[in-house]
């Protein structure tokens, strides 16, 4: 582990996760990220789908 | 792992003391060693601040270092929380000795799209752990994860795992969790959790709160099964173990003095036993607080420090009230030999009240502890709960090495005897006050129902508080019974009368005697003198006729001489001679 400190600064529990920063508000998705359409939906982008 | 049990069984299981006040007690030394630990209950009922205690017990006292990992209250909250007990976590985690981190989860902010797992959740407190070498670790409330985080198949899993993974590491964890509705605690974590889990109670009876604590199970060794009252304070937490507590507890031969030197006499010349317990039980304003007052101030003058609980009355109302009867409480005050603590009854549970006194005999190691009354804390059906109060505090008390002094209010009507029976086995010397109502006043009897160990007297006294303290008289037993007060006075003066009248009669009997006897004598006189005269008149008479006598025998000798008769001068000369004898 390179970076332990990293998992507290950003809130990391569950292994995966995707962080939406930008734009606020943050938005976390844990899990492979198997379902694209739950991710899209999760991240609010599911018109801009081809930019993950 | 297999072996360390099977040994640990044999032996005792390896512990970590909390050095929570009386916890150590009843598990046998502490949480169990490098094993998880469930703490369980209702919202408000401490479970944050047991594991706080825990950590900061941990690090100050055995070097032992802890991670907390809150999943509710920010780093900030936390220890602006605990500061109130304190416990200076800044200080602590600067140290290095304490390690806080807040997790961050809520609910709607995290979307689940296929499997994860909580490696993250391993990786932060691995990484705290070995930051500070922690031996001590605190998840508080893990439980919290269901909530924010979807699936909860996975979680259940992943925190049976993460609970073996702390076990391997050999570090001393508690989870904390809500309570459930029929369960321990709501996602049934109890399963997880084997060695040790501890239900913490909040419980609201009567208005008044209790808090307890229960060692619900606690794998490989033996502990306490009771439900212990447990208190939150400005010193953190307190267990009260004191049922734990056997009859083995020495006692003393010692006698010290009630302060009332008649009392004394009652019982058996010396007073009550050092380290028993005394009640004194009668109705209002039968002078109880007085009996006690009396006692404390004996006891500070043999220098002895006193603690008083006053549940009824102010304490500078007590000592006004005692200074109206002689008894001056104050400079022992202000000498610091006597400590007053006043509260109403109603203002807590009666476990607050157990702990808090314990508590401040702790602090103030009294000989002689006062509780004015305990049964201001009978409120409705409670006696049982407050006898088992009482005996936990008879009970600390008497290993302690404290005489106990307990005033009991008794109702009037009831029989006073039966109205204090739930406490009397606890007691080793009861004295009880009641009024007499005689000839249209009150007045008061004191005697002693029992003592102990020693031959105490069996009668009533009669109980005066004067403007020189308790005064002990003896009640008037007559023909008419018990009297006392002004009855006992007026059967007083009427007994003394008529033993005037009747000394008064004795005296005229004696003078009529005396008298009867100067007559007799003057009697005697007058037929003495009487006789004399008779006496005297008839020896006249004799000594006429002997002269008589003699001149006739003269007489005849002189006619014998002169007829010169031989013979008959001879015969009247023997009888001459026989008269002149």
């Amino acid at each position: 582990m390179k970076n332990p400190q990293l998992a507290r600064d950003e809130q990391i529990l569950a292994i995966p996760t995707l962080v939406r920063k930008i734009p606020r508000p943050i938005r976390n998705i844990i899990g492979d990220l198997i379902n694209t359409e739950r991710v899209l939906a999760g991240l609010d982008i599911r018109e801009y789908s081809g930019k993950i | 792992m297999k072996n360390t049990k099977a040994h640990s069984l044999r032996n005792t299981l390896p512990k970590s003391p909390t050095s929570i006040q009386g916890l150590d007690e009843i598990t046998g030394g502490g949480l169990p060693k490098g094993r998880p630990t469930l703490i369980c209950g209702g919202a408000g009922c401490g479970k944050t601040l047991f594991a706080m205690e825990f950590l900061v017990r941990g690090a100050t006292l055995y070097n032992e270092p802890g991670v907390f990992i809150s999943f509710e209250e920010t780093e900030k909250e936390l220890t602006a929380n605990v500061a109130s007990l304190g416990f200076d976590l800044d200080n602590l985690v600067k140290r290095n000795k304490i390690w806080l981190e807040h997790i961050h989860i809520v609910r709607g902010e995290i979307e689940q799209s296929g499997e994860y797992d909580l490696e993250g959740l391993f990786i932060r407190i691995h990484h705290a752990v070995e930051s500070i070498g922690a031996k001590r670790v605190v998840l508080d409330t893990i439980e919290t994860l269901f909530t924010g985080l979807p699936n909860s198949h996975i979680l259940r899993s992943e925190l049976q795992r993460l609970l073996r993974w702390l076990k391997r590491k050999g570090v001393t964890t508690i989870i904390t969790a809500e309570r459930g509705e029929g369960t321990l605690t709501r996602q049934g974590l109890e399963e997880y959790v084997s060695d040790c889990v501890i239900l913490l109670d909040h419980r609201v009876n009567d208005q008044s709160s209790i808090r307890r604590l229960r060692i619900v199970k606690y794998r490989g060794s033996t502990h306490g099964t009771n439900e212990y009252p447990f208190l939150i304070d400005e010193d953190g937490f307190s267990v009260l173990p004191v049922t734990s507590l056997g009859l083995n507890y020495s006692s003393s031969h010692e006698r010290i003095s009630t302060g009332i030197p008649r009392l004394d006499t009652m019982l058996s010349g010396k007073g009550y036993f050092r380290n028993s317990t005394v009640l004194v039980s009668g109705t209002a304003g039968t002078g109880k607080t007085s009996i006690a007052a009396q006692f404390v101030e004996a006891a500070c003058k043999r220098g002895e420090r006193v603690l008083y609980f006053t549940f009824e009355e102010s304490p500078s109302q007590l000592v006004r009230n005692m200074r109206s009867i002689g008894i001056n409480l104050e400079p022992w005050v202000k000498k610091g030999l006597l400590q007053f603590h006043a509260a109403r009854p109603t203002l807590y549970g009666l476990e607050t009240h157990l702990t808090t006194s314990i508590k401040l005999i702790n602090q103030f190691k009294p000989a002689v502890v006062v509780l004015d009354p305990i049964n201001a804390f009978v409120m409705g059906e409670n006696q049982t709960e407050v006898k088992t109060m009482l005996l936990r505090l008879v009970d600390y008390l008497k290993m302690k090495q404290v005489t106990a002094f307990f005033t009991s209010l008794s109702s009037a009507d009831d029989n006073m005897e039966t109205t204090d029976i739930y406490i009397s086995s606890l007691i080793d010397t009861w004295l009880l006050l009641r009024d007499i109502e005689i000839g249209g006043e009150r007045n008061r009897g004191l005697y002693v129902l029992k003592s102990r160990g020693m031959a105490h007297s069996n009668q009533i006294r009669e109980f005066r508080l004067t403007d020189h303290g308790i005064e002990l008289l003896d009640v008037y037993v007559g023909a008419e019974g018990v009297l006392t007060g002004s009855a006992r006075l007026s059967q007083e003066t009427k007994d003394e009368a008529e033993q005037l009248l009747r000394q008064q009669e004795i005296g005229s009997k004696q003078f009529g005697l005396e008298r009867k006897r100067d007559a007799m004598e003057a009697q005697i006189v007058v037929l003495r003198s009487e006789f004399e005269a008779e006496e005297s008149e008839a020896l006249k008479v004799i000594g006429i006729e002997k002269a008589r006598n003699e001149r006739f025998t003269q007489d005849k000798i002189k006619m014998g001489k002169s007829r010169r008769s031989d013979v008959s001068i001879k015969i009247s000369g023997k009888n001459k001679k026989k008269i002149d004898i």
